[in-house]
């Protein structure tokens, strides 16, 4: 990890008026400095966080960084194997149109600062946001399910938020680092439990890199997983979630983005 | 990488050119922030799946009702009556087990009337028989909810279920002509996907099978004027297990095999000093004795006294025989007496 005060320093005292204004012009000419890396332009400005992931369904490879077709987890995304990384998702990640009881799956995420600077740290932030919960109408064994309201409407009537079991955690532990499984020596984001409870409980954002920033080219991984369990019942037939995983790569001496861009 | 040094450079001088004007915009601008940052948004989305069967009786004698059942009535039975009732399923949405249950048996009726249900994935007229026999039977096997196939039903699927039934006109069932006969079938669908099939779409009923064998034998002599009460077996498993010091290895519970036993007083095991001796057995379809033929023989295997009557209690029945109904002047019985029909 790199850390180089005097810069830190100036890059505080400045502010980011004049570092965005110029650093994207002088990033935009910048080669590649790995083989498997993608460059291009970030929609926000400042510095820059690049994305590799990789997503499974049911145990099985389901998606990787924008299409790759590679099906071993830690080439995807463990950073010491110089993965694929891309500056943006082209779509989304985790579409799932006929999940079942019993289903589950899992995405690993690679983050790497990509600094405006070559010498500066970021820290990353994470938040969670469930934007639908949807019912999508009923089938006849839905409405049976005692537990079914049939006069809930709206984008958020539906159960699927409540039955969805989700987890978050640091996939950087020395033991099955960025393989997208949770071992002791990885550390949980936020409590585990369905998904409103979570995405809830993590709804201002939550530093991941407490233990030090990212230094320039430094990854780090991020594991998410889902589980729809086999006992849930006629509940949840035809409800859907959608929901954004949020990264936001800031200078390390920041404080958290996410509330600030709302206060 | 002389690129890569060449862009340092002049992010470098960049950044120190501009180092005055950010912090100036930083301290005037107060509450804006614009630290460095990136954001890099996922969106996703997952759905559930459907699973949803329905169902349609054609025929006179069935109607759908709620949660998947399936009602048959058939009113005033007469024998030699027999119909067909058929059953549409659709399936909708994911790949399903589909599971057939129905209620326990519980009428006398059923045991006369004979069934065969038969399995049609598609409904092409490809059939595939899947129970048959006396109806009493057949709901016997269904109660507990039965697999109706190895294969999944896909979605948008369709299979048909076809209910032949006939009522033969048979000895012993003149009893039954004119009653009406109702049962249930139940259907369910269950996921595919995580499931082998050994799931159940709904509870197994347990069926509490009402007993129709034999349970006691009376023998009766006459060698005063009125009848007199000689001995009595019970077929239970209580009288081997009671009675140790008399010969019953042969009878249990509802059931007795060929054989020379000890004729006891009563329920006492008092021997009278005579023995039964059962010459033919008939097992009903659970396996008791349904009807039997003995002779009675004294202490020396020669034959005992006459008897001029019998009773024998089948089911819940109590049938009387007198001497009329047996052998004259004799120590046997004439034919086997017992169970009405079978």
């Amino acid at each position: 990890m790199t850390r180089t005060y005097n810069r830190r320093t100036v890059l505080a005292g400045l502010g980011a008026v004049g570092a965005v204004a110029f650093g994207s012009q002088a990033v935009r000419g910048r080669e590649p400095p790995y083989t498997h890396f993608t460059y291009a332009q970030s929609d926000t400005e400042g510095g820059r966080l690049s994305v590799a992931w990789y997503e499974t369904y049911n145990g099985d490879f389901q998606e990787a960084t924008n299409g790759s077709t590679e099906t071993n987890a830690t080439i995807v995304t463990d950073p010491d194997l110089d993965p694929l990384y891309v500056p943006q998702a082209t779509g989304p990640i985790v579409t799932l149109g006929n999940i079942l009881p019993g289903d589950s799956g899992s995405v690993i995420i690679g983050l790497r600062a990509e600094a405006l600077s070559d010498e500066q740290p970021m820290a990353v932030w994470f938040r969670p946001a469930l934007s639908g919960n949807a019912e999508n109408g009923f089938t006849e064994p839905e409405l049976k399910d005692p537990a079914e309201d049939e006069t809930a409407t709206g984008d958020q009537a539906g159960d699927l938020a409540d039955a969805l079991q989700v987890d978050f955690f640091n996939d950087d532990g020395i033991i099955g680092g960025c393989d997208g499984q949770f071992w002791l020596t990885d550390t949980r984001v936020g409590p585990e439990g369905s998904m409103q409870t979570v995405f809830d409980a993590l709804s201002e954002g939550v530093l991941l890199t407490d233990d030090g920033c990212l230094g320039v080219g430094e990854g780090h991984c991020f594991g998410f997983n889902w589980a729809l369990p086999a006992q849930t019942g006629n509940l949840v037939q035809t409800d859907s979630v959608t929901f954004d995983l949020a990264f936001r790569a800031v200078t390390c001496e920041s404080t958290n983005p996410f509330t600030e861009a709302e206060s | 990488m002389s690129d890569r040094r060449r862009l340092a450079v002049s992010r470098r001088e960049v950044l120190g050119a501009v180092g005055t004007i950010g912090s100036v915009g930083a301290l005037s601008g107060a509450g804006t922030f614009a630290y460095l940052s990136d954001e890099e948004r996922f969106e996703n989305s997952l759905q559930a799946g459907a699973l949803d069967l329905e169902m349609d009786c054609v025929g006179g004698d069935c109607t759908t009702t709620g949660d998947g059942e399936i009602t048959f009535e058939f009113p005033d039975l007469e024998p030699g009556d027999s119909g067909t009732e058929e059953i549409v399923l659709t399936q909708t949405g994911n790949p399903a087990w589909i599971w057939l249950g129905s209620t326990c048996p519980d009428e006398a009726l059923e045991r006369a009337i004979q069934v065969e249900v038969t399995y049609d994935r598609d409904c092409d007229g490809t059939v595939e028989k899947r129970f048959d026999g006396p109806l009493f039977e057949v709901l016997l096997d269904l109660a507990t909810g039965v697999k109706l196939t190895d294969q999944c039903l896909l979605g948008e699927e369709t299979a048909c279920i076809t209910l032949d039934w006939s009522f033969p006109n048979e000895p012993g069932v003149e009893q039954y002509a004119g009653e009406s006969l109702t049962f249930t079938f139940q259907f369910g669908a269950i996921q595919c996907r995580h499931n082998d099939g050994s799931v159940r779409p709904f509870a197994a009923r347990e069926c509490t099978v009402e007993r129709r064998g034999i349970s006691f034998i009376e023998v009766w002599t006459c060698t005063d004027a009125e009848p007199a009460l000689l001995g009595k077996v019970e077929l239970s498993e209580a009288y081997p297990s009671g009675c140790p010091a008399l010969n019953t290895a042969g009878i249990g519970e509802n059931w007795i095999e060929p054989g020379i036993y000890d004729l006891p007083v009563d329920d006492d095991c008092e021997d009278t000093g005579y023995d039964i001796h059962v010459t033919d057995v008939t097992l009903n379809p659970d396996g008791e004795a349904a009807s039997l033929a003995f002779e009675i023989l004294d202490e020396n295997g020669d034959p005992g006294p006459d008897i001029c009557r019998v009773v024998v209690k089948s089911g819940r029945e109590e049938l009387v025989y007198d001497a009329e109904d047996l052998a004259p002047q004799s120590n046997s019985t004439e034919g086997e007496v017992g169970g009405a029909w079978l």
